[in-house]
């Protein structure tokens, strides 16, 4: 007895063990997992990592089912990650069990290519008839390449455009501030910039930035950037300096936008919202004409020698761990189409009609996100583009919003351009 | 083998059967990694990736980076604060615990609760208690004038936003404390009390002394638990890289950087750290604490 007690231990133990290390799949999963492979006998399993979440998790499912009834060959499972999404999608790489596709923003994708989780589709694309490269805008193309190949397709582009509250100009007698200059952007701020109340304190500001817009919105305008194509710092050539003192104007000489302590504490689109302030850079996707009160115009955000502006784009990419490659790259490109009907702004030229049709209510915007598809660009990606945003926000752009005691701009571009050659030599 | 020698040789090892599941845990999931984080910590490793040897790079690298000193600077500044503020706060919970008020046991609970909550809910809470516009706090301070400061967006308000979490927090280690207090003899009270003791006679010259063991074990976790300090940090960060804990700089090396060799490096230097200052603690410890059973 004491023995068959001693063994059922062992067994209930041993048990246990394997039951806690076994994947966390309850028999019910299991079950249904088996009826569904059942029932798409022969179709490749696809995984899909996606950050979406919510409302945007039910419409991509809806899309997904319908290219899963459409197709033959596989079928793609969606993998939900609204928190943590790279922390997990890494950790899933580094266990050899990485989704098939994945979204990824434009700055992860050249460190991915470097490290070989990801799979050049140059050769599939470039024969690809159902997505014609030429037809996407070629800076939103290039932030899918890296080293001239191509590994993914662009599924989202969103330009930054300017929105101004049209009630203010009204107000104030100024003309609206259609593709103006910086030099006239920051002359408007000083005129919309005032104490409407007269308690001595300034309650109506021009303008609005707290870290947004990216601080490549000033650099790029004035002919200059942080990191050219060929990987070397430009941050502290005369046009990038121009362009840095324009901000620093903006904030602390002309103050024609409220201090970052100010943002911090009262908002940052709160406050455009709000009508306190008369013009605000968002993405083209951004809401207000739904939900602000007061009229909403849009144009393309303030030059000076040249016309740019951020174009914040994400792409879709296929696992370099993945089998089957061939049926997935054609998931990727039947995914990708169904993308562009989808999103605003679609990043191919033939879809852009389809703006409208999508967000009926950015029919007033479609000059200005036209315009600024035109130019609009993201950055020039590096395998550490990581390392070089923070030390970028770290060295210049925060210090700069703060202009603390003993903030010197010129020193600041020094220190980060020192730091930013130190790192890419490395 | 007969039946006898079979159930000799079951019975000597039935035991560790029994443990096997534990020795089976320690073994994989934490003596394997750690000692597989010492190779790593030798090595370039991308995660995504293959880990490269690259023998004393990444410890030779910390040394020369500028954001380990100021990831450092802000963890210690952090700890020389929280660890007597928190042990003071959950000391003088404790001891208001201890007497004869009513409803007690609901109090405990009360000021327990933060123990048992989980570290992310209570970022989330304290995130918008700390929130300038809408939070808790500067609404509070609102009501009687005064306009509350950006907590987490103005740097020179970062630390103290995080002492105060910190203090809040205290009453998890009220416990230790309230079984200390316990354990003090009331006849050592009595006697003092006749010998014409008062109120701060008795607490320095009894409570606290009685009670230094109570203080050696919560000041070498308070060490342990400050230099480890990430999820309020990653979920609450702080301007002007005053957020910046040790930890965070650390994660941010592994997952964002993709550099896991060296964050590993990092994990390394910041055990060093820890283990000196507690062999300092330790070390001290034959000056400051009195243990009544050594006395006898």
């Amino acid at each position: 007895m004491k023995k068959l007690f001693t063994v059922l231990s062992v067994l209930l133990t041993l048990v246990f063990v394997f039951t806690a290390c076994a994947p966390d799949k309850t028999g019910m999963e299991a079950n249904t997992q088996a009826a569904k492979d059942d029932s798409s006998k022969e179709k490749v399993h696809i995984t899909f990592a996606t950050w979406a979440g919510g409302d945007e998790l039910n419409e991509f499912q809806q899309i997904v089912d319908k290219v899963n009834t459409e197709s033959k060959e596989y079928e793609i499972e969606l993998l939900s990650i609204p928190a943590d999404y790279y922390t997990k999608i890494q950790t899933m790489i580094a266990g050899n069990t990485a989704p098939d596709l994945m979204w990824l923003s434009q700055e992860y994708i050249p460190a991915y290519a470097e490290l070989g989780a990801i799979e050049d589709i140059t050769d599939f694309a470039s024969k690809n008839t159902s997505i014609d490269l030429n037809d996407f805008y070629a800076p939103t193309l290039a932030t899918a390449k890296w080293n001239n190949k191509i590994y993914g397709y662009p599924w989202i582009a969103q330009p930054v455009i300017m929105y101004y509250n049209k009630d203010i100009f009204d107000k104030e007698g100024a003309a609206y501030p259609e593709d103006i200059t910086w030099n006239e952007f920051i002359e408007l701020g000083k005129k919309l910039t005032k104490d409407t109340d007269n308690d001595g304190k300034i309650d109506q500001y021009g303008f609005i930035v707290n870290g947004w817009p990216p601080i490549h919105t000033w650099l790029w305008t004035h002919g200059g950037g942080d990191i050219d194509e060929n990987g070397n710092v430009i941050i502290d050539t005369p046009e990038s300096r121009a362009g840095i003192k324009v901000l620093y104007d903006i904030l602390h000489v002309s103050k024609i936008a409220p201090s970052k302590a100010l943002v911090d504490a009262q908002g940052f689109g709160e406050q455009f919202k709000a009508g306190k302030i008369a013009t605000f850079m968002g993405g083209a996707g951004d809401d207000f004409e739904k939900t602000v009160t007061f009229k909403v115009g849009s144009t393309v955000v303030p030059h000076a020698s040249e016309h740019a502006t951020f174009n914040w784009i994400a792409s879709t990419v296929m696992s370099s761990q993945t089998k089957n490659k061939e049926v997935v790259q054609k998931a990727l490109s039947d995914l990708t189409n169904k993308f562009f009907d989808w999103k605003v702004v679609p990043p191919i030229k033939s879809k852009f009609g389809k703006v409208s049709e999508i967000r009926p209510d950015k029919q007033a915007a479609l000059p200005a996100i036209k315009a600024s598809m035109e130019f609009a660009r993201g950055f020039n990606n590096m395998p550490m583009q990581n390392e070089i945003g923070t030390m970028i926000w770290d060295n210049l752009y925060d210090p700069l919003l703060r202009n603390e005691k003993g903030f010197d701009v010129d020193k600041a571009i020094d220190i980060t351009a020192e730091e930013l050659r130190t790192l890419l030599t490395k | 083998m007969n039946k006898y020698k079979y159930r000799k040789i079951l019975k000597k090892y039935e035991g560790y059967l029994f443990i096997s599941p534990w020795i089976l845990g320690i073994l994989v999931f934490f003596l394997l990694p750690v000692g597989y984080s010492i190779y790593i910590s030798f090595t370039k490793w991308t995660i995504l990736g293959k880990p490269v040897w690259i023998g004393l790079d990444n410890y030779s690298e910390i040394f020369r980076d500028k954001s380990f000193y100021n990831s450092l600077l802000v963890t210690f500044r952090y700890a020389v604060f929280a660890i007597p503020l928190g042990m003071i706060a959950s000391f003088t919970i404790a001891f208001i615990l201890n007497s004869d008020i009513k409803g007690l046991s609901f109090y405990r609970t009360i000021y327990y609760l933060p123990a048992v909550v989980s570290g992310v809910a209570v970022s989330l809470l304290w995130r918008w208690i700390l929130d300038p516009e809408f939070g808790l706090i500067n609404s509070l301070l609102a009501m009687v004038g005064i306009q509350g400061p950006g907590w987490l967006s103005d740097p020179a308000w970062v630390l103290p936003s995080y002492i105060l979490v910190a203090i809040w927090g205290a009453g998890g280690g009220m416990i230790t404390y309230l079984v200390g207090l316990k354990e003090v003899p009331s006849s050592l009270y009595e006697s003092a009390e006749i010998d014409g003791a008062g109120f701060f006679t008795r607490l320095f010259r009894i409570t606290i002394p009685m009670m230094t063991p109570i203080l050696f074990y919560n000041l070498v976790m308070g060490i342990i638990g400050s230099f480890r300090k990430f999820t309020d940090a990653y979920i609450l960060g702080g301007a002007g890289n005053q957020g910046k804990f040790y930890l965070v700089y650390l994660y941010e090396n592994a997952f964002k950087f993709f550099k896991m060799g060296y964050a590993t490096a990092l994990a390394w230097v910041l055990f060093m750290i820890i283990l000196m200052l507690t062999l300092l603690v330790f070390k001290s410890s034959s000056l400051w604490v009195y243990y009544e059973s050594e006395e006898n």
